[in-house]
Formats: structure tokens, sequence, C-alpha cells
């Protein structure tokens, strides 16, 4: 009994993680929308959420907030505001997954994670307008990706050093708490 | 996963070069000025605009509610009917290959070069 009494807990506090994880990248989401940028580029906010995700919950944890959020904008934005975040987040997601695994840092998961998602958007932009190339545009994908990703992974490192203890696992020399390292 | 080290001295050399690529790329000539561009919708040709003749606002029959302008050479959306007026917010496009995408509409601009002389004014249709 006890030991259901707990699971019951850890699944139901996993959801309304999850749940508040899935707002946040909704919220930031929205924000971007309205700061419109050439070429579809974004600020790369909710970057922060998968950030989280990846290192703190678990990949599958990553993809499902994702896909959530993609629905999201499916039904706030339209079919291609849609279909555009979950292509540019997959390809972002599964790009940073096999960086981490690799052993990467945070500043060149995140960094290759922002490149990534521009690519991932503007190919499918392509596909569904049946025109245009990517050579005039790949300096300018690359420029904004990278320091979109930088910037997120800066912030996520910031954040690193405030959250309470429960919500960080293990933890890198590198990031310090105000409680001190462990 | 095990959280990673913030960063290693290689990716403050790694990333600024990549970055510096990237500006040296956009700054080569690499792409000729264009003199049309074609503006389609869901992959169809509607129209092929002459980019040598200035037409501060433009409207095409079948582009309902775009307003493009034709000046010095380079073609811009300034009105559109979708929300999100990403289009809107793209610079002027004037070199081959280059591009303004409205997705909602799915409607797309590209630049081109046609031998001189044979670019036509518009086709409509």
């Amino acid at each position: 009994m006890k030991h259901q009494k707990h699971t019951i807990h850890t699944i139901a506090a996993k959801l309304a993680q999850n749940g508040i994880l899935l707002a946040l990248a909704a919220a930031f989401s929205f924000l971007e929308s309205l700061v419109p940028l050439p070429y579809g580029i974004r600020l790369g906010l909710s970057g922060i959420i998968t950030l989280y995700g990846i290192f703190i919950l678990t990949p599958a944890d990553a993809a499902a907030i994702l896909l959530l959020k993609s629905l999201f904008v499916f039904i706030t934005r339209g079919f291609s505001a849609g279909l555009l975040s979950l292509s540019g987040g997959m390809l972002s997601l599964f790009g940073m997954l096999l960086l981490a695994k690799l052993g990467a840092s945070l500043l060149m998961t995140s960094s290759m994670g922002g490149l990534l998602h521009n690519l991932g958007q503007m190919l499918t932009a392509m596909l569904l307008t049946g025109s245009g190339g990517l050579s005039f545009l790949l300096p300018i994908l690359t420029i904004s990706g990278i320091l979109a990703g930088s910037i997120t992974a800066w912030i996520f490192h910031l954040l690193l050093q405030w959250l309470p203890e429960p919500f960080l696992p293990a933890r890198s020399p590198q990031h310090k708490t105000m409680k001190g390292s462990t | 996963m095990k959280l990673p080290v913030w960063y290693r001295k290689a990716d403050l050399l790694t990333l600024p070069l990549i970055v510096l690529g990237s500006f040296l790329l956009l700054l080569l000539p690499l792409h000729k000025q264009g003199n049309a561009a074609v503006i389609a919708i869901g992959g169809r040709t509607i129209a092929v605009i002459d980019l040598q003749q200035d037409q501060p606002s433009l409207s095409v029959k079948g582009a309902e509610g775009f307003v493009f302008s034709v000046v010095n050479g380079a073609i811009s959306v300034i009105q559109s009917p979708c929300d999100g007026k990403n289009c809107c917010h793209t610079p002027p496009v004037s070199h081959e290959g280059q591009w303004i995408l409205c997705l909602p509409m799915q409607l797309s601009v590209t630049v081109l070069t046609e031998e001189p002389g044979t670019a036509p004014d518009a086709i409509i249709g």
C-alpha cells in the first residue's frame, strides 16, 4: 500500500510538472509569435523547455511536450504553423539528443538545436509551397539558429543555478547552485 | 540524462567560426541580380513580374488580398491577408534564388533570371 501510494504520487507529480512545462512552452511560443521576424525566424525561448526535458526529465517527456505544444500552435495559429512547429521541434530534439549522447556541451547542443530547428522549418516550408531553395537562406538560418540557441543555453544555465534541488538531477561541476555545488 | 558541461573551450572557437563563415557567405556575390519574379500559389504559377519596371503597388489576379511592391529591382510583399504577416516583414528580394513565402496562403515569390528582353510584364492565369 505504501509503495502504491508513492507510485500514484509520483505519476501525479510528473503529470503536473509536465503540464506546467507544456503551458510554459505554449506561452513562450505565443510570445514569440508577437515578435515577427523575417523568414519565420523565432527567438527560440521554448527551447529552454526542451533542454529541461532532455537533461532533467526524459526524452519521452521532452517529445510529448513538444508534440502537445505543436498541437497548441496548430489549434491557435493554423495547420501550417503547427506543422512548422512540429517539424522544426522534432528535428531539433533529435539532433540535441544525439549531441547530448555524444557528450557535447550545453552550449553546443543548444546552438545546434537552434540551427536544426530553423532548418526543419524551412524544409517544411519549401515542401508546403513546392518552391524555394536553401542556398541563400542557409547563412541566415545558421546565424539566427546558433545565436538563439546560445541565448537559450545561457538562460537554461542560469536557471540551473536557481532551481531548487528536487528539480535537478546530478549536476556537472560547472553548474553551481546558490546553496553550493553537489 | 546527466547535465553536460556548460561549454568547452573548443565551442568558443567553433561556433563563432561557423557564424563568421555564414556572414562571409552572405556577403559573397554568389547569386546574380534577378530580372523577374514568379508568384505562385500552391506551386502553381499565377504571375511573372518584371523586376526592371518599378511598380510601387501591384495586385495580381489569383493572389487576392496581396499587394506587392517592385522598387529598384527588388520585390516585396507590402500587404497580405494572412494573420502572421511574416511575408510582409521579409526584406525585399532581388537576387536569383531568393524568395518570400506566405505559408498560410501557400504563396511564394521567387526571383529568377530571364533572358534579356524576354521577361513579360506579367502573366495572369
